[in-house]
C-alpha cells in the first residue's frame, strides 16, 4: 500500500510537470496570441493585455523558470487554476459544474455495465455447457471490435435520428426547470439513456467475460462441492458461495475502472454534447485553451489515481481472508 | 471464422497498396452532385461536396493501416528497448524504468494522445502513429521485462553462459526467439488499439489529415455536414464506420488464431 | 438401511466411456461403521457420489439401484435429493481443501444449512455440537475458516455434518492431511459419535482409521468390490490376494514390516479385462482368473476361494 501511495504521488506530480512544461513548450506563444485577443476584445493597450493574460493563464515568461514552477505549485495548492480563455470564467467553476455530470453518467453506465455483465458471466459459468457459452463470447468479441464512440453514432443514427425515440443532445430538456420535479427528472433519463447504452454495450460483454472467469475458477473449489452436498437451495449457492467469492476480484477492478472513466469520455460527450468533464476536455484542446485543458487534465490524472488507490483498498477491505 | 479474419486483413492491405493506383480520387467539389446515391458511377454514393465516397474510402485506407501498424512497430520497438533493458539491467536503472512504467500505465493516455497530437498539429500519418506510440509501450513493456526475468533462469540460459557467448549473442539468439510470438500478438493488438484512438482523435476534428482519412469522413459526417441527420448522407456516415468495425474485428480474429497457434492448449478439437 | 444394488457407472469421456464402477452390491447396516478402502482411482468417490445424487455431469448411471429404505435414489428429482443431502446422508469432507466458504463465518455456514432444510436453526444446538467437538462456540461461530488451525476446521467440519440430525454420516478422508496428534483426537471425537448409534461410512486409503473406527470393511479394486468382511477378519485373516497386499504394505499393521503394494499397474478402465479385474497383478493368477470375473460369495471374489 505504501509503495502504491508512493506511485500515486509520483505519477500526480509528473501530470502536474506536464502540463507545465506544456504551456511553456509549445509550439507558437501562447501568451502573445491571447494577449492579442483581449487587446481586441477588451481595447486594451498591449502592454496591459499581455498583463492580464499573464494572470488568466498563470503563466509569466519574464520570470525564472524555477520561480515559475514555484507560483505554478502555490497556485495549484490554492485551487488557482486560472480562468479560461474561452469560457472567461475560473477553470475550478467549470470543472465543478462538469463534473456531477460526469460522475453522473459514469456511475449509471459503470453501475449498470457491471450489475449486468457480471450477472450474465455468473449465470454463464454456472450453466456450464450451454448455448450462452458461445452466444457470450461473440457477443464480447463482435461488441470489441466496435469503439463505444462508433457505437454511440450507430445509437444515435438508429434510436435517435431514425426512430426519434430519444433526444439527440445534451443533459436535459432546455424547457425543464433543473430541481427536484418530474419533467426534469423523466428528461434527464430521456437524455442519459443513449450516452449510458454507448458505454455499457461492450462492457457488459468485457465484465461479462472476467465475471465467467473467475466464477469458473470458484466454481472448482472444494466448498462450492460441500455447499451442494449440503442441500442449499440454489439461489444461495449462487449468491453466498459462488458470487461472494467470485466478486472480489471483479469490485476492485470496477474502482480502477471507474477512475478511469471518471475522467470523462471526450468522444461520447462531445458526440452526444454532455456536458461532462470531456466534452470540455476536447473543447479546449480543440481552442487551445490551456488553463482549463491543464486543469482537466489534472483532474482525469487525480480521479485514475484514485480510482487505482480505492481499488487496492477495497481488495483489502472486502475479502475476509485480509482480516487477521 | 479464423481464416475469415485472416482474408479480411489481406484484403484491407491489398486494397491500401494497390487500390490507390487503380482508383482514381477526385478531389474537386461539385456541389450539384451532393449526397448522391449508389449508383455505377459512384458505388458507395457521395459526400457533402458531391465527392465520390468508394475513393475516398480506398484512399484513406492508406492512412488508416499507416497509423496502426507504424504504432504498433514503434510501442513494440519501444517496449523491447525499456522492458528488454529494464530486466537485463537490473539495479537501479531498472527501479527507475519500472517506476516510470508505472506512470505512464497510470496517466490518461487519450487525452495525452488527444493534447500532443493536437498541439503539435501533427500532419502525416506515420509522425501520428510514433506519437500514439509513445503511450502504447508500457503494458507491453511490463510483461517483456517478467518474462525475459523468467527466461534469465532457464537452463539454456546457464548454457548458453557456461559457452561464454556474448550478450548481445544471448540476446539475440536465446531471449527475442522465445519473445517472438508475443510480441507478434501485441502488436496487432496495440495497432487495433491504435486505430480506435486515431479514429477518435481525427473525429474530434483536433487533427487535421486528408479528408478523405477514415477519421476525417466520420468528423465531417457526424458533426460537420449534417450527414448524421440527412437520410441521403447516411451512406458517407456509414461507409467509413463500417469499415473500420470490419477492419478492427479482422484485427481480433487474426489475434485469437495467432494466440491459438502459438500456445497449443487453446486449440480446440 | 441404506443398500447399494448391482451398481454401475461409467464416464463419458472422448473416445471410450471410462468404466469406475462395475456392479457393485453393498449394505450399509444401521448402526454400524463400513470402511470403503482402496487405492484412488478405485471409485470410492462416485460410489459416496452416487448416494449423494453428486455424480459430476459426465457420469452415467449404467444400472443398479441405490436403495435408502426402499426409495431408489437414482429415480429421485433434484428437489427431493437436495432435501435427502445433509439432513438424511451428510458428510465429513477434507477440511485441509478448502472445504468452507472463505467468505462466510464459520457460524454462518452452519445455520444456512438449517435454513435451506427448514430446520428449526437453533443456535443452541450450534453451540451444543462445537461444544461436543471440543471447541469453544463462542471464538468458532464469529470466526473466517482462515482465522482456524486445520485440526480446527475439520473439526467444526464434523460439527457442521451433524447439524441437522442425520441417519447417515459419510467420513471423507476425515484424517488426511493433518498431524498424528490432531489425528487421534478426530478419532476420539467420531468413536463418541459412534457410540450414540450412527450409521457411517468411511472412505479413506489410511489403514489406521479404518482400524480405529471400522465394524465392517469393504475393499474396492478398480471399480469392483473384491472382499466385504468385518474389520477384525479384513486385519487378521485377508483373503482376497489384493486385500493382502493392501493390508500387507501399510506400515505398523504387522509388526512394522513394510512390503511393497502390488506390482503393475491397475486396468485400463475404458477396457475393462473379460476376467477378474485382479488378475494382472496377481501373483497367484491362474488359468480360469483370465476366462471369467468371479462373483463375489462369501465376502470374497477369487476363484481359489471358493
Amino acid at each position: 500500500m505504501k509503495k502504491r501511495l508512493l506511485l500515486s504521488l509520483l505519477t500526480v506530480w509528473v501530470a502536474l510537470t506536464f502540463t507545465f512544461v506544456l504551456v511553456r513548450q509549445m509550439p507558437g506563444d501562447v501568451l502573445h496570441t491571447l494577449a492579442l485577443q483581449l487587446q481586441n476584445t477588451h481595447g486594451l493597450a498591449y502592454a496591459q493585455a499581455r498583463e492580464m493574460a499573464k494572470l488568466q493563464i498563470c503563466y509569466d515568461p519574464d520570470e525564472p523558470i524555477f520561480s515559475q514552477y514555484c507560483t505554478y505549485l502555490s497556485n495549484l495548492a490554492h485551487a488557482n487554476l486560472g480562468r479560461s480563455t474561452t469560457y472567461r470564467i475560473p477553470v475550478t467553476q467549470i470543472l465543478a459544474s462538469a463534473l456531477p455530470w460526469t460522475v453522473f453518467i459514469t456511475f449509471l453506465s459503470a453501475g449498470f455495465s457491471f450489475a449486468l455483465g457480471v450477472t450474465l458471466g455468473f449465470w454463464t459459468a454456472w450453466r456450464r455447457g450451454t448455448w450462452l457459452d458461445p452466444a457470450l463470447t461473440f457477443y464480447a468479441t463482435l461488441t470489441q471490435a466496435i469503439p463505444d464512440f462508433l457505437l454511440g453514432v450507430m445509437l444515435l443514427l438508429v434510436l435517435g435520428v431514425q426512430l426519434q425515440w430519444l433526444p439527440l443532445r445534451g443533459a436535459y430538456s432546455a424547457e425543464t426547470d433543473p430541481g427536484f420535479n418530474l419533467p426534469f427528472l423523466v428528461s434527464l433519463g430521456q437524455h442519459a439513456i443513449l450516452p449510458v447504452l454507448a458505454f455499457s454495450i461492450p462492457a457488459i460483454g468485457s465484465w461479462a467475460l472476467s465475471a465467467k472467469a473467475t466464477a469458473t475458477s470458484v466454481l472448482g473449489e472444494d466448498y462450492l462441492q460441500v455447499a451442494r452436498a449440503k442441500g442449499l437451495k440454489p439461489w444461495r449457492i449462487l449468491r453466498d458461495y459462488l458470487g461472494r467469492n467470485a466478486i472480489v476480484p471483479l469490485i476492485s477492478s470496477l474502482a480502477t475502472n471507474l477512475g478511469a472513466l471518471l475522467g470523462g469520455s471526450m468522444l461520447i460527450e462531445t458526440l452526444f454534447g454532455f456536458p461532462g468533464l470531456g466534452y470540455f476536455l476536447a473543447q479546449s484542446i480543440g481552442t487551445r485553451d490551456y488553463p482549463l485543458m491543464q486543469g482537466l487534465f489534472l483532474l482525469s490524472t487525480l480521479a485514475i489515481v484514485a480510482g487505482n488507490l480505492s481499488a487496492e483498498w477495497l481488495s483489502r477491505r472486502i475479502d475476509p481472508r485480509s482480516r487477521r | 471464422m479464423k481464416r475469415a479474419g485472416w482474408a479480411v486483413l489481406l484484403t484491407f492491405i491489398l486494397l491500401a497498396l494497390l487500390g490507390p493506383m487503380l482508383i482514381e480520387l477526385d478531389g474537386t467539389a461539385h456541389y450539384e452532385e451532393r449526397f448522391a446515391a449508389v449508383s455505377w458511377k459512384h458505388w458507395l454514393g457521395t459526400d457533402y461536396a458531391g465527392r465520390d465516397v468508394w475513393a475516398q474510402l480506398v484512399h484513406g485506407s492508406r492512412d488508416i493501416m499507416l497509423i496502426a501498424f507504424s504504432t504498433g512497430a514503434f510501442a513494440v520497438l519501444l517496449a523491447l528497448l525499456i522492458g528488454v533493458g529494464s530486466a537485463l539491467a537490473g539495479g537501479a536503472l531498472d527501479a527507475l524504468l519500472v517506476g516510470a512504467i508505472d506512470v505512464f500505465l497510470t496517466v490518461p493516455s487519450f487525452p495525452l494522445m488527444a493534447i500532443l497530437s493536437a498541439l503539435f498539429r501533427v500532419g502525416n500519418p506515420i509522425t501520428f502513429g510514433l506519437l500514439l506510440a509513445l503511450w502504447s509501450w508500457p503494458g507491453l513493456a511490463r510483461s517483456l521485462r517478467a518474462q525475459v526475468q523468467v527466461l534469465q533462469h532457464r537452463e539454456f540460459m546457464e548454457v548458453a553462459r557456461l559457452m561464454r557467448m556474448g550478450p548481445w549473442h544471448i540476446l539475440w539468439g536465446e531471449i527475442f526467439p522465445n519473445l517472438v510470438p508475443y510480441l507478434s500478438l501485441n502488436f496487432i493488438l496495440i495497432a487495433r488499439n491504435a486505430i480506435t484512438a486515431s479514429v477518435g482523435i481525427m473525429m474530434l476534428g483536433l487533427v487535421p489529415l486528408r479528408v478523405e482519412n477514415w477519421g476525417m469522413m466520420l468528423n465531417l459526417a457526424a458533426f460537420q455536414s449534417g450527414a448524421l441527420f440527412l437520410p441521403q448522407g447516411r451512406l458517407y456516415l456509414l461507409a467509413p464506420l463500417s469499415a473500420i468495425v470490419i477492419f478492427q474485428y479482422s484485427l481480433i480474429l487474426v489475434a485469437s488464431s495467432l494466440e491459438e497457434y502459438f500456445d497449443p492448449r487453446l486449440r480446440r478439437g | 438401511m441404506l443398500s447399494i444394488r448391482n451398481l454401475s457407472i461409467d464416464y463419458e469421456l472422448p473416445g471410450a466411456p471410462l468404466s469406475v464402477l462395475r456392479d457393485v452390491t453393498l449394505d450399509f447396516p444401521q448402526g454400524q461403521v463400513t470402511a470403503l478402502i482402496g487405492e484412488s482411482g478405485s471409485g470410492k468417490t462416485t460410489l459416496t457420489g452416487a448416494v449423494l445424487g453428486l455424480l459430476s455431469s459426465n457420469a452415467r448411471v449404467r444400472g443398479g439401484q441405490v436403495l435408502w429404505k426402499e426409495e431408489n435414489l437414482l429415480r429421485q428429482d433434484p428437489e427431493r435429493l437436495r432435501q435427502f443431502r445433509w439432513r438424511q446422508a451428510s458428510v465429513v469432507f477434507q477440511a485441509a481443501q478448502g472445504a468452507w466458504n472463505p467468505s462466510l463465518t464459520i457460524g454462518a455456514q452452519m445455520l444456512d444449512t438449517c435454513l435451506d432444510h427448514g430446520f428449526p436453526a437453533h443456535a443452541q444446538r450450534r453451540e451444543q455440537l462445537l461444544k461436543q467437538v471440543r471447541l469453544t462456540p463462542e471464538r468458532v461461530i464469529s470466526a473466517y475458516p482462515h482465522q482456524l488451525s486445520g485440526g480446527m476446521r475439520q473439526r467444526a467440519l464434523i460439527a457442521l455434518a451433524l447439524m441437522l440430525e442425520p441417519e447417515l454420516l459419510i467420513l471423507d478422508e476425515p484424517t488426511t492431511a493433518l498431524d498424528l496428534i490432531t489425528q487421534s483426537y478426530i478419532f476420539d471425537i467420531l468413536s463418541e459419535i459412534h457410540q450414540t448409534g450412527l450409521t457411517m461410512i468411511l472412505v479413506t486409503h489410511d489403514l489406521a482409521a479404518v482400524a480405529r473406527l471400522a465394524d465392517r470393511v469393504a475393499v474396492l479394486y478398480a471399480g469392483t468390490l473384491v472382499e466385504l468382511d468385518t474389520a477384525q477378519e479384513i486385519f487378521e485373516n485377508p483373503r482376497h490376494p489384493y486385500t493382502q497386499v493392501l493390508i500387507r504394505s501399510a506400515p505398523g499393521v504387522h509388526g512394522g514390516e513394510v512390503a511393497r503394494g502390488a506390482e503393475g499397474l491397475p486396468p485400463d478402465l475404458r477396457d475393462r479385462p473379460r476376467g477378474c479385474i485382479f488378475a494382472s497383478r496377481c501373483k497367484e493368477v491362474e488359468e480360469r482368473c483370465r476366462a471369467a470375473s468371479p462373483p463375489l460369495e462369501n465376502g470374497v471374489a477369487c476363484w481359489r476361494r471358493k
